[in-house]
């Protein structure tokens, strides 16, 4: 077998999977060290995952007691000020990823699983179905999004869970048309028919070989949704259909203080804004990032 | 005096974290009225060093160093408008992949007459239309008329890539680049393709450098044989030389490698070298069946060496090399031993 | 190697009249694939395919396999015909009857390991667990000349020979007793096409499996098989052993190809008795076939009659050996019919060259 092998040569290109592993890697910290735009994205995004889970611990203030310092603007003990029930922003800005963050991680990966999973079924069999059930996608997309969140939450009530459900609803047609587009092109290649003549099934083959071979563009499109849902999930609370006060939150923080900044009390809305769009940016950003790398490398 | 003489061509690709030398300090001449032949694995750099000698290179690519002259004419270092004069004109390029290379939205015939017209401005639209005519018969397309007219996509692939042959000899340029001209197309067709090519190119008085990997394309319609190996020459002989008597290593391998029980003692093992970590010593020692350190293989890079008239080759073992294959390739058995390979050869890995 | 149940003489696979045909979606027009196509093979036999774009050879090859449903016609394999099996029954078939595609890098799941690859007819088929399954693959990957750290790369790691090495190694998991092999060596370079082949023929002097062997290379399927049949245009043309076929080729279509082979040998270059064989014109189109001949309108030794009657495979001379030309009869005219052609020919190029 030695023999036969020194015979045969060494079949495994060792070079050339450094090269195709470095080039991805490579890629990726190229873009991170030149942009000044990607690195903000990223310390962003990680300081957002870190407030998640630790801001409401590390907030210097009470968070959902009152206190009488009604209003006050910015000053060493609140460094953002405090808002029209004496809450300290900065907590309060600190302590809302848990719940806008969480909410649009939940959504985006509800939104990427279903979206995926039904992207696969309509396009992975061939009949009339498919193209059927594409046009109701089809219908459903063309509602304007941010209308449909408000009337399915207050129809179906302002619960946190309703909410991710909701913002999931709303993202399952991107992510099931990306998916479709994969698929597609997928059930014609030869290692599918290979499978085919192995004797695999169908759902088999769409499950074991397709699937994992169409989520790339899935993950590159979620940290984009996950920018979008946290946009929704804070105006919802915004207009007032999202999570309730006094759970800290973006959208309401902003509501709050909004009839506030023309007397001149601009810092409980500012500071909430700025955090928000701040981490949509990064979330974004690294989006277009992941997507930059991933989809070059699209065989 | 050559028609076409190449010196020392280098081309580089730069890229994020490596200089690649695609093609190293290459030379070969075509004489008027030749086919020269220059055959290489892929990525041997035969494809960059053709566009070189039109001064083009793909994205990333440099030419570096090297002397490129027509009829005496030194070519690299041209302005862009000088060279739009020649290329087209006097120099003609056939690359592979036809429809690839013709416009889908213009008729055949227009895109034939705009070639020649680009060169011969003072023709009127009907002559350019006449010569195109001239032409589609000329490289052997049946009902020339009605093929004016067609769009590249109604085209087989053998009539588009006939098309192209047209359109490059329009202006009966005085030497022609075919880049694997037949690859894709089914062997008949191959081979009708061929046919027409090579009697047009003698009717127009074209010259042709042909590269190929096939053998059979070769051995068919070439004069004379270039082997590239990693960039740099490595065998140059007349066809017939090269098929009785080829002193390279490399042209071993590609000359054995539909031989069976032959084709595993002379192929080259492992991997095609990297451009961007060249070993010491000769650039193929790690893959040579013939590789012997006594001989100088693994640290001194060799030049060219005369091994017979018009013949060099890139090796230290030339001698045993040609003396092995002559035989061989005259019908010869040889047992392992007399056969000076790797089985006796050396640590090549 | 074959069992002794008294099978040996039934052939192992035969195809029957097969026909297939592509609708074209929103016209009544038909893509004709096949036409007609009768094959036998027998055990350990190796039969070639040869034909050019669209001769329907690609087609058929997935058909004996039922990943195409064939229009009409049978494919029987030990007897049995495979186009009236249930799915089920067609599933269990498949342990017996495998394929190879030609492009390397596209018939593996490129984010799966090759050795779990391999082993997926296993799992399908078999009940072997995952431990006996990684030991068989493991057999496999040395039967094909591949070292065991292959059994965790992923295919992108290895070379096109190397990838069509472990095609190969999955298509012999389930010790099947037929293998298609559609162009398997086409992708590759000459050497690792060499190291293929003489893989191929290895393991059918080991096991005495069958092949059939589609491809294009002439050459190829000279070295290699016992049996040719050569299609052109949905039909099959010339069938025979090969010393038959390419030792005394009656059919100008299979004339045409054999004079077409570049030789890579100078001495032995293209003449012109080679080029009096030469096909003019295209191929045309499989939407619309010509009424007689498919290739009258290319034919050098076309008749009249050529241009209205359909023709049928006829006996060649010799036992086994078909062509299908009304023709292929009449020797004598034929011969000189092609020295016309020659002499023709010499005159065209004296003219040229003068």
């Amino acid at each position: 077998m030695a023999q036969l092998e020194a015979e045969l040569g060494d079949p495994l290109q060792h070079d050339e999977e450094l090269v195709a592993e470095a080039t991805r890697w490579a890629h990726l910290k190229q873009l991170i060290r030149e942009s000044w735009m990607v690195k903000i994205g990223l310390f962003v995004v990680l300081v957002a995952l870190f407030l998640t889970a630790f801001g409401p611990i590390i907030a210097p203030q009470p968070l959902e007691s009152s206190s009488p310092d009604v209003l006050e603007s910015p000053s060493s003990e609140h460094w953002f000020g405090t808002d029209a029930s004496g809450f300290d922003v900065f907590s309060r800005v600190i302590a809302a990823p848990r719940v806008d963050v969480t909410i649009a991680l939940a959504a985006t990966f509800l939104s990427l699983f279903l979206g995926s999973f039904l992207g696969l079924v309509i396009s992975f069999f061939r009949g009339w179905a498919g193209n059927l059930s594409m046009r109701f996608v089809d219908v459903a997309q063309a509602f304007p999004l941010f209308v449909l969140a408000i009337i399915f939450v207050i129809g179906m009530g302002r619960s946190t869970v309703n909410i991710i459900v909701v913002i999931a609803l709303l993202n399952v047609p991107i992510f099931l048309k990306l998916i479709r587009t994969e698929v597609l092109s997928l059930r014609e290649r030869v290692f599918v028919e290979s499978a085919r003549a192995g004797g695999d099934s169908g759902l088999s083959i769409a499950l074991r070989h397709v699937l994992p071979n169409a989520l790339s563009p899935g993950f590159a499109q979620a940290s984009i949704t996950m920018g979008y849902s946290i946009i929704i999930a804070a105006g919802l609370s915004f207009i007032g259909a999202g999570v309730q006060p006094p759970t800290p939150e973006w959208g309401s923080m902003i509501a709050a203080g909004a009839n506030g900044i023309q007397i001149g009390q601009w810092w409980p809305s500012l500071f909430p804004g700025i955090a928000m769009s701040l981490t949509v940016f990064g979330f974004a950003v690294v989006g277009e990032t992941v997507q930059a790398v991933l989809m070059r490398k699209t065989l | 005096m050559a028609l076409l003489e190449v010196d020392n061509l280098s081309i580089e690709y730069i890229s994020l974290d490596s200089r690649n030398l695609a093609v190293n300090d290459f030379s070969f001449s075509c004489d008027a009225g030749e086919v020269v032949g220059i055959v290489g694995e892929s990525g041997s750099g035969k494809s960059t060093a053709m566009l070189g000698i039109l001064g083009l290179t793909r994205a990333g690519a440099h030419i570096v160093g090297g002397n490129v002259r027509l009829d005496d004419r030194e070519l690299l270092g041209l302005s862009d408008s000088e060279w739009g004069a020649i290329r087209g004109d006097e120099i003609g390029l056939i690359t592979q992949n036809p429809r690839g290379s013709l416009n889908p939205v213009l008729p055949v015939g227009i895109q034939i007459a705009h070639v020649y017209r680009a060169h011969n401005p003072e023709v009127s639209k009907d002559q350019a239309r006449d010569r195109a005519k001239e032409l589609l018969e000329m490289v052997g397309i049946n009902d020339p008329e009605r093929r004016l007219d067609s769009f590249p996509h109604e085209l087989s692939g053998g009539m588009a890539q006939r098309v192209l042959i047209a359109m490059s000899l329009s202006c009966t340029p005085k030497l022609l680049l075919a880049d694997e001209p037949t690859s894709g197309l089914d062997v008949t067709v191959q081979a009708q393709v061929l046919d027409d090519l090579r009697d047009a190119a003698l009717a127009v008085g074209s010259s042709m450098v042909l590269v190929t990997q096939d053998l059979g394309i070769v051995a068919n319609y070439c004069d004379r044989i270039y082997q590239l190996h990693a960039g740099e020459s490595v065998e140059q002989a007349p066809t017939s030389e090269f098929f009785k008597r080829p002193a390279h290593p490399a042209s071993a391998a590609l000359l054995m490698a539909h031989r069976g029980a032959e084709a595993e003692r002379f192929k080259l093992h492992g991997f095609p070298v990297d451009g961007r970590r060249l070993p010491g010593g000769c650039w193929l020692h790690q893959r040579c069946p013939f590789v012997d350190e006594a001989a100088g293989c693994t640290t001194n890079h060799p030049d060219l060496i005369q091994v017979g008239p018009d013949h060099v080759s890139r090796c230290f073992r030339h001698d045993e090399v040609q003396g092995v294959m002559e035989r061989l390739l005259r019908g010869e058995t040889i047992d392992a031993d007399a056969a000076t390979t790797a089985e006796g050869g050396g640590d090549g890995e | 190697m074959s069992d002794g149940n008294g099978a040996a003489d039934t052939p192992l696979l035969e195809v029957k009249s097969l026909v297939k045909q592509f609708s074209i979606p929103g016209t009544k027009a038909v893509v004709h694939a096949c036409s007609d196509v009768t094959l036998t093979i027998r055990r350990g036999e190796t039969l070639g395919i040869i034909g050019e774009s669209g001769s329907g050879k690609t087609t058929l090859g997935r058909c004996v396999l039922r990943l195409l449903e064939p229009t009409s016609g049978q494919v029987l394999f030990e007897g049995r015909d495979l186009t009236s099996l249930s799915r089920k029954e067609m599933r269990k078939l498949r342990t017996d009857v495998q394929i190879v595609f030609q492009e390397p890098f596209d018939s593996l799941n490129p984010q799966m390991t090759v050795g779990r690859q391999i082993g997926e007819p296993l799992r399908i088929h078999t009940d072997l667990g995952k431990a006996a399954r990684k030991t068989r693959v493991l057999e496999l990957l040395e039967l094909v000349g591949l070292p065991p750290s292959t059994y965790d790369a992923l295919p992108r790691q290895l070379s096109p020979g190397a990838l069509q090495r472990a095609s190969i190694a999955r298509a012999m998991s389930t010790d099947p007793k037929l293998i298609v092999l559609d162009e398997p060596t086409s992708a590759l370079a000459p050497e690792a096409e060499a190291e293929v082949i003489r893989l191929l023929r290895r393991i059918q002097g080991e096991t005495g499996i069958a092949y059939i062997f589609i491809s294009h290379d002439l050459s190829l399927v000279g070295e290699i098989c016992d049996s040719v049949a050569i299609m052109y245009l949905s039909q099959v043309i010339e069938s025979g052993t090969r010393d038959q076929v390419f030792g005394n080729p009656r059919h100008p279509y299979s004339r045409a190809l054999l004079a077409a082979v570049l030789l890579p040998d100078p001495s032995k270059r293209r003449d012109d008795a080679a080029r009096a064989e030469r096909l003019e014109g295209e191929i045309p189109s499989p939407i619309d076939l010509p009424a007689g001949c498919y290739l009258a309108s290319r034919c050098h030794f076309v008749r009249d009659r050529c241009k209205t009657e359909p023709q049928q495979l006829l006996s060649a001379g010799e036992d086994g050996h078909d062509a299908r030309c009304w023709r292929v009869t009449e020797n004598d005219l034929k011969n000189e019919e092609i020295e016309r052609l020659r002499a023709e020919r010499r005159a065209q190029t004296a003219d040229a060259s003068a």
